[in-house]
């Protein structure tokens, strides 16, 4: 398996000119601008580890995949274990870069930076746990089509949700959030990648290449 | 006798095609070449071999072991090349090196270095830049440096010009040399195969309806030519199949030394594998 995320980690590799033109893009922003890019780099990581399935189902890799000894089920293990290395170190990264800028500007606010990394990470695991099922079902091609439907139904089903019902967060949730938000978002993000994963593996033994 | 590959009870069923294959063993230390029309079954039956489709029922035992069960060791000694279908093209050799290292236990760089070397291909070129007969010969030395017993290859010699081919299958003979190894090659380039298969598994429809020593088909079978008279007199028994041309017949024949004694005023041909196959998917009964 470890040959199989190798093969991942060096096609991303191909993809250096492009992390830096984000790197670059990235420091200048938080230079300039009192905004938070935290989402960037981690974004970035996701949609070049997404662009190695389309890349693999471009050159028919699968069959070929399979065929070598860690079966459909490494490929699938590998592909996460390298989504989600990929997503970390990019964040962790971002959050290196912050304290840097911020030390240097002298407006640091290391609990402020260090939350929104783990809600842009947090973020990513869930895009990515929702996307990989639907990857591995329909492929890169119908995948694309797919990833957008289902983005934009639930980004309908939420604005018609929120307007039908004035949807009120009870204070005491709020209160249970902030001091358990660690512990709840760590717990809540293994557990999506564990569904997902499940799912996927699933899916991916099924098919046939 | 030790076997390479035992099936038994094999089905596979798709929406217009069904494979089904009730016995077939092929022994360790030979080069069996699977031929068949497309779309016969060739293809279905490589991947089933290396679990890449999931069987409908039966059992493939390789090297004496389920598949199913033990799919890591068996796919440790089985080496692949598969008709279009390999590492992503922004890829060099010097990377599939790097990422076989972990894939297989047996991995031998040096060897594959040494094929690179022989067959005077960089490893800092990407897959995309080489021409097809280079890739192909990646493909080939990747197959072959993790040391497998078994080599099971689809088209794996399509597509290439004569020297390149020769060049490929020179090594299939060096390959072949140790005992215990194995090959199983479907090609459509049945020349080829009269050079280097020992046996012939011959698929159409999805089933088996040709499995014989390639010498057994040489020294047996052959080609009766007759006009419409001549056909008439033959024992219909001694017909495998046949085809009726614009001025003569041809027959195929499955005991050339019978025939020959009992139609002596006839030609008999030789067969080719190519002839065989013709005459066995097109001719009639």
């Amino acid at each position: 398996m470890i040959g199989l995320i190798k093969k991942d980690l060096l096609m991303i590799k191909n993809n250096y000119k492009n992390i830096i033109i984000v790197l670059a893009i990235y420091i200048f922003y938080s230079f300039q601008f009192e905004m938070n890019m935290y989402f960037l780099l981690p974004l970035m990581g996701l949609m070049i580890c997404i662009s190695t399935i389309n890349y693999d189902d471009f050159n028919n890799w699968h069959t070929y995949a399979v065929s070598l000894p860690q079966g459909k089920s490494g490929v699938i293990k590998s592909k996460y274990i390298t989504t989600i290395s990929v997503i970390l170190l990019l964040s962790i990264f971002s959050l290196l870069i912050d304290i840097i800028i911020g030390n240097f500007k002298g407006d640091l606010l290391i609990e402020e930076s260090f939350g929104v990394c783990i809600g842009a990470l947090f973020a990513m695991i869930f895009m990515m746990s929702i996307l990989f099922p639907i990857l591995f079902k329909y492929g890169a091609e119908k995948g694309r089509i797919a990833m957008i439907s289902i983005g934009l139904g639930i980004f309908g089903l939420v604005m018609l949700v929120s307007k039908v019902i004035q949807l009120e967060i009870p204070k005491n949730l709020i209160i249970i959030f902030d001091l358990y938000s660690p512990i709840i978002i760590i717990v809540s993000s293994i557990l999506m990648i564990a569904v997902s994963y499940i799912v996927s593996k699933k899916i991916y033994l099924k098919k046939e290449f | 006798m030790k076997y390479a590959v035992e099936i038994k009870k094999l089905k596979k069923n798709y929406q217009n095609f069904n494979l089904k294959i009730d016995n077939l063993n092929i022994p360790s230390g030979v080069v069996v070449g699977l031929i068949g029309e497309n779309g016969a079954g060739k293809t279905t039956l490589i991947k089933l071999l290396l679990n890449a489709i999931n069987k409908n029922d039966g059992e493939i035992k390789i090297f004496d072991k389920d598949l199913k069960h033990n799919e890591i060791q068996v796919k440790e000694d089985i080496g692949v090349v598969l008709d279009n279908s390999f590492f992503p093209e922004t890829l060099n050799a010097k990377n599939i090196d790097t990422i076989m290292k972990d894939i297989y236990k047996r991995w031998d760089s040096k060897l594959f270095y040494k094929y690179l070397n022989d067959f005077k291909i960089k490893d800092n070129q990407i897959l995309k830049a080489m021409s097809k007969g280079m890739r192909k010969k990646v493909e080939i030395a990747t197959a072959l440096s993790h040391h497998p017993k078994l080599l099971i290859l689809d088209e794996a010699t399509s597509g290439l010009d004569p020297i390149v081919r020769n060049e490929i299958l020179d090594l299939f003979f060096n390959f072949i040399e140790d005992e215990e190894h194995t090959i199983i090659l479907s090609t459509h380039i049945t020349s080829d195969l009269e050079h280097i298969a020992d046996y012939i598994v011959f698929i159409d429809k999805g089933e088996v309806v040709l499995e014989k020593q390639r010498d057994e088909i040489i020294d047996n079978y052959g080609i009766l030519k007759c006009d419409t008279d001549q056909f008439n007199k033959i024992d219909k028994l001694d017909i495998v199949s046949f085809k009726k041309n614009k001025y003569n017949y041809e027959i195929l024949i499955d005991d050339k030394e019978k025939c020959q004694k009992k139609y002596k005023d006839f030609i008999i041909d030789k067969i080719t594998l190519e002839d065989l196959m013709l005459l066995i998917i097109k001719g009639g009964k």
